[in-house]
C-alpha cells in the first residue's frame, strides 16, 4: 500500500468509527425507546442540537487559532440578560433589544482577543476572569432575579418558537451559521489565516498573515455566537436568567473535542457531529427518564475520553518525524 | 598514572545519508586545557556527544587513565567522571545557586518520604566550593545571579559528581561580554589547577591562546591535527587548518555583471543587535552575509523583513524608501524572507503542500469575497512543485511528510509565489542533506537571474561558494566587504571569528 493510501486511511477510519458509535447509539435508544425514531422526536432533538451547537461552533474559531475560551457561557449570560432587560424593563421591541446583547457580547470577545492576542496573556485566565466579570455585571440588571415582564407580549418568543415552511427557526439558525462558518473555515482564505495562526503561529507571522486580527476576531465570534445561543435560550424560557447559559459551557467544550478526535483538528462538521452525538444522548436519556445529572455524567466523561483519542493522535506524530531531521535538530 | 586521562582512538559515527565522524583522533592530559575547532558540521558536537553518552559511536575506542571504557549512556558518562556544560546551561530561576547544582541529586533515596534537607544540601555545596572555589554566593536565586556565575554554577553542577575529572564546555563564552570573559577565564585555571581536564569548544580563536595548553583541528569529520599553543601559532593559521584546501563542486558558477540596484540600505542598526549597516543589492546578484551565531545577522534578516521593526536607518527598494514595519509590509514591498528556523518559522508542517505554497499570497488564489479559487490553487501550486522539483506525490500531501530538503523548497516555493523582487536567505541549507543542499544552490542562482538575492549564513563554505559579494559581520557591525573573487576563504573566516584582527600566542584580547 501507498504512504498515500495509507494516510487517506488513517483520515478516514477515524470518521467511520464514530459514524458506527453513533448508529449503535441511536439503535440501542430507539430500541429502548420507541419514540425516539419519530420526525417529532427528531426535530425536537434538532432544535435541542441548535442550543449548544452554536456555542461550539463559536468556540471552534478560538481553539482553530489555538487558544481557549472559558468566558463565552458567562458573556452569554451577560447578553442574555441585556436583552431580557431591554425587553422587559425598558420596554424595547426584540430586535434592537437583541441587538443590543448581541453587542454586549461582541464587546466581551473583543476584550478576550486584545488581552489574549495584543498583550499576550494566558487564555484560561484571562477568560475566566472576563467571564466571571461579564457575569457579575448581567447580576447588576435586576440584582440577579429573573425577567420576565412584557415576554409574551413583545414577540420574542417567536425567535424560538416560530416556524418557517413548518421547520422551527432555531434549525434554520443552526444551518445557516453552520454553513457560513464552513464556507469561511474551510472555503476561503480567511479559513487558511485561522488555521495558520493555530498550527503555527511564527511561520503565520513570516507569512505575511495578521494574526493578532485573527485571535481578535476568534474570540468575538466565540463570545457573540454564544450570546446570540442565549438569546435562543431566553426566548424559549420566556424569561430572562442569570444562569441560563451556563450550561453552554461544559457540551460545547464536548462537542469541539469530539470533532478533533474525529477529525485530528478542529473543523465545523467535526464539532457539528460533536453536537450532534452529545444532543442526541441528551434526547435519548430524557425519553428514558433518566435522572437529570446523568447528562453532566456523560458529557464529562465523553470530553475526557476524546481528549485523550485527540492526544494518542497527537503523540502519533511526533514519532512520523524521520530520523535525519531529529539529528540535524540536535546538532 | 597514565599520560592521558582520555584518549579516543579511531571514532566513527554515521547518520542516516551523512557521515559525522570518520576516525577522529583526541587526547587529553589530566590538568590541561584542550581546545577543540573546527567551522559548522565539521564534527565537533557529534564527538561531544559521544563522549556525554548521548549519542553511541559505530567504532572506535575510548580510553580513560589508560583503561578502555564503554560510554552507553549519560550515565555512564558521569560514572567515568566526564560531565559537560552544554550552552545556555538550563536552570529554574527562582531557585537558589545550590539548589539548582543539586536539582534531581538532592538525595540517593527512592522514597517518596525521604525529604530534601536543604541544610544538608548546603553543607555539601560549601564542601564542594571549598574543593573548587569559585567566587560564587550559592544562596542568591539564580534569576539575580550574572552569565558567568550562572555558568559557574552550571560548572559546580557538573563537578558536583565525586568522581568528575573531566570537564566538556561547549561554546561557554558564546553570551559572555570581554569582562565577562576574562572572570570566566580565572574560574576555568582554578579549576586546572585543581586537577581538572578541560575540553573547552569555541568559536572564539583569540581565546586559544588565551586560555588553552593545546588543540585540534576537526575537518569533516576527521581530526586535521593536534597542535601545542606556542609562539608558531596565530589566528591565520588555525583557520586555514579549519578550512583546508577544498571548495566542493556543489556550488554554480558565479556571474560577473549585476544589474540595476534592487535594495539599498543605509546606517541600519538596533541598538544592542548590530549597528551602521549599509549594503545594496543588485539584480542578477547574490550577496551573501556571513558571521557567527549571535553576530547580529539573525536580527539583521529579521528587521528587513518587518519582525523586528524598531529599527534606525533607511530601507529603499528600486531607489525608493520603503516603510517596513510588519512582514506584511516587507511582502507588498516585495521582499521575502525564507527563514533559518524552517520548522518553527517557515512552513505549517500539519498543512497540505498547497496550503503552504499560498499562503503568503492568498490574494493570488482567492477572489470574490475571500473565496479559495481551489482549481487555481491546485494549478498554481503544482507548477510550483514541478519548477522546484518537490519530490511529493502530490499537493494535497502534509508538509510534515516530506523530507528536510523538500520542505525546505516548499518554504522557498511559498517565497517564489509572492513573485518578490528579493529573497533573503537565513541559513537556507541547516537540516538539508548533502545532496539537496546543491541543488538549493543552483535554485539561488537561478532565482538571481532576474531578482536579487541575500543569503546569510553562519556556514562559511556556503556564503563563500555561492555569493557574489560578501559582507562579514562581527559583533553587530560590517566587519568585511569584498567582491567574492577578491577575498580569501580564511579572510572571511578570520573576519567573521575576530573581527579581523591576527591574534598571536600571548597576546591579550
Amino acid at each position: 500500500m501507498s504512504k498515500r493510501a495509507k494516510q487517506f486511511n488513517r483520515d478516514w477510519i477515524s470518521v467511520i468509527i464514530f459514524l458506527c458509535i453513533l448508529a449503535g447509539i441511536m439503535a440501542i435508544f430507539s430500541f429502548l425507546a420507541p419514540q425516539f425514531m419519530t420526525a417529532n422526536n427528531l426535530l425536537r432533538a434538532l432544535k435541542h442540537l441548535s442550543v449548544t451547537s452554536l456555542a461550539a461552533l463559536g468556540l471552534t474559531f478560538v481553539v482553530v487559532v489555538g487558544h481557549s475560551d472559558m468566558s463565552f457561557a458567562f458573556v452569554s449570560c451577560f447578553a442574555g440578560m441585556s436583552m431580557s432587560f431591554f425587553i422587559g424593563i425598558v420596554g424595547w421591541p426584540p430586535v434592537p433589544s437583541i441587538i443590543m446583547g448581541l453587542f454586549g457580547g461582541m464587546i466581551f470577545g473583543f476584550l478576550n482577543g486584545i488581552a489574549v492576542g495584543r498583550f499576550k496573556l494566558p487564555d484560561m485566565i484571562v477568560t475566566i476572569g472576563i467571564g466571571s466579570f461579564a457575569w457579575g455585571l448581567a447580576y447588576l440588571y435586576n440584582k440577579g432575579n429573573y425577567i420576565y415582564t412584557n415576554f409574551l407580549t413583545s414577540g420574542i418568543i417567536e425567535f424560538s418558537d416560530g416556524r418557517l415552511l413548518g421547520i422551527p427557526f432555531p434549525v434554520i439558525y443552526l444551518f445557516s451559521f453552520y454553513i457560513v462558518a464552513y464556507l469561511i473555515l474551510h472555503r476561503t482564505k480567511y479559513g487558511r489565516g485561522f488555521y495558520s495562526v493555530g498550527s503555527n503561529r511564527i511561520a503565520a507571522v513570516f507569512s505575511g498573515i495578521k494574526i493578532e486580527r485573527y485571535i481578535i476576531a476568534a474570540f468575538v465570534i466565540s463570545c457573540t455566537l454564544a450570546s446570540f445561543t442565549n438569546m435562543v435560550m431566553t426566548a424559549a424560557q420566556g424569561n430572562g436568567n442569570v444562569k441560563g447559559g451556563l450550561v453552554l459551557l461544559l457540551p460545547a467544550w464536548a462537542a469541539v473535542f469530539i470533532g478533533i478526535s474525529v477529525f485530528k483538528k478542529p473543523t465545523v462538521i467535526g464539532t457539528f457531529l460533536g453536537a450532534f452525538l452529545l444532543s442526541i444522548m441528551q434526547n435519548g436519556f430524557t425519553l428514558l427518564n433518566a435522572p437529570f445529572y446523568i447528562m453532566d455524567l456523560i458529557v464529562g466523561l465523553t470530553l475526557i475520553l476524546s481528549i485523550v483519542i485527540s492526544r494518542i493522535e497527537v503523540r502519533k506524530k511526533v514519532k512520523d518525524v524521520s530520523p535525519i531531521d531529529t539529528f540535524q535538530a540536535a546538532a | 598514572m597514565d599520560e592521558y586521562s582520555l584518549e579516543m582512538k579511531g571514532i566513527v559515527k554515521q547518520f542516516p545519508g551523512v557521515q559525522a565522524l570518520s576516525g577522529v583522533d583526541f587526547n587529553l592530559r589530566s590538568g590541561e586545557v584542550h581546545a577543540l575547532l573546527g567551522i559548522n558540521g565539521a564534527g565537533k558536537s557529534t564527538l561531544i556527544k559521544i563522549l556525554a553518552g548521548v549519542y553511541q559511536m559505530d567504532a572506535g575506542e575510548i580510553n580513560i587513565s589508560g583503561k578502555p571504557v564503554e560510554i552507553h549512556s549519560p550515565l555512564d558518562a558521569k560514572l567515568h567522571g566526564i560531565s559537560t556544560v552544554y550552552q545556555d546551561p538550563q536552570m529554574i530561576p527562582s531557585f537558589s545557586g545550590f539548589e539548582n547544582i543539586f536539582l534531581g541529586m538532592e538525595t540517593n533515596k527512592k522514597s517518596v518520604f525521604d525529604f530534601i534537607r536543604r541544610g544538608e544540601l548546603r553543607k555539601r555545596a560549601q564542601q564542594l566550593l571549598e574543593r573548587y572555589p569559585f567566587n560564587l554566593d550559592l544562596n542568591k536565586p539564580v534569576i539575580e545571579m550574572g552569565p558567568v556565575e550562572k555558568e559557574s554554577i552550571a560548572i559546580l553542577r557538573a563537578l558536583s559528581q565525586a568522581s568528575a575529572t573531566i570537564l566538556v564546555l561547549d561554546e561557554p563564552t558564546s553570551i559572555l561580554t570581554r569582562s565577562e570573559i576574562l572572570m570566566l577565564f580565572e574560574q576555568i585555571k582554578m579549576l586546572k589547577e585543581r586537577g581538572v581536564s578541560i575540553i573547552y569548544i569555541t568559536h572564539r580563536l583569540e581565546e586559544v591562546f588565551r586560555i588553552a595548553d593545546r588543540f585540534t583541528v576537526l575537518r569533516d569529520g576527521k581530526t586535521v591535527g593536534m597542535y601545542t599553543v606556542d609562539e608558531n601559532i596565530n589566528t591565520n593559521k588555525i583557520t586555514e587548518l579549519m578550512l583546508g584546501e577544498k571548495l566542493s563542486q556543489v556550488y554554480p558558477d558565479k556571474i560577473s555583471s549585476p544589474g540595476e540596484e534592487i535594495l539599498s540600505v543605509e546606517h541600519l542598526g538596533i541598538p544592542g543587535k548590530f549597528t551602521d549597516i549599509s549594503f545594496n543589492v543588485r539584480r542578477g546578484e547574490i550577496l551573501g552575509i556571513y558571521g557567527l551565531v549571535g553576530s547580529g545577522f539573525d536580527e539583521l534578516c529579521k528587521s528587513l523583513f518587518g519582525i523586528l521593526p524598531d529599527r534606525q536607518g533607511k530601507i529603499s527598494m528600486h531607489g525608493k524608501k520603503v516603510e517596513i514595519s510588519s512582514s506584511e509590509d516587507a511582502i507588498r514591498n516585495g521582499i521575502f524572507l525564507v527563514p533559518g528556523d524552517r520548522r518553527t518559522e517557515g512552513q505549517v508542517s500539519e498543512e497540505s503542500v498547497a496550503f503552504n505554497i499560498s499562503l503568503a499570497n492568498l490574494k493570488k488564489v482567492s477572489g470574490f469575497l475571500g473565496f479559495i479559487r481551489g482549481h487555481k490553487e491546485g494549478r498554481d501550486t503544482s507548477k510550483m512543485v514541478d519548477t522546484l522539483n518537490i519530490k511529493t506525490p502530490g499537493v494535497g500531501e502534509k508538509v510534515a511528510l516530506l523530507s528536510g530538503g523538500n520542505q525546505q523548497k516548499v518554504v522557498i516555493g511559498k517565497g517564489l509565489y509572492t513573485d518578490a523582487e528579493l529573497y533573503i536567505f537565513e541559513e537556507p541549507t541547516v537540516g538539508v542533506d548533502v545532496g539537496a543542499k546543491s541543488g538549493i544552490y543552483y535554485l539561488m542562482r537561478e532565482l538571481s537571474q532576474d531578482k536579487a538575492v541575500i543569503v546569510v549564513s553562519s556556514d562559511i563554505e556556503e556564503v563563500f561558494g555561492v555569493s557574489d559579494h560578501i559582507l562579514v559581520m562581527f559583533k553587530g557591525q560590517v566587519v568585511l566587504d569584498r567582491f567574492t573573487d577578491q577575498t580569501q576563504l580564511n579572510e572571511v573566516l578570520a573576519h567573521g571569528l575576530t573581527g579581523g584582527a591576527n591574534v598571536k600566542a600571548g597576546e591579550a584580547i
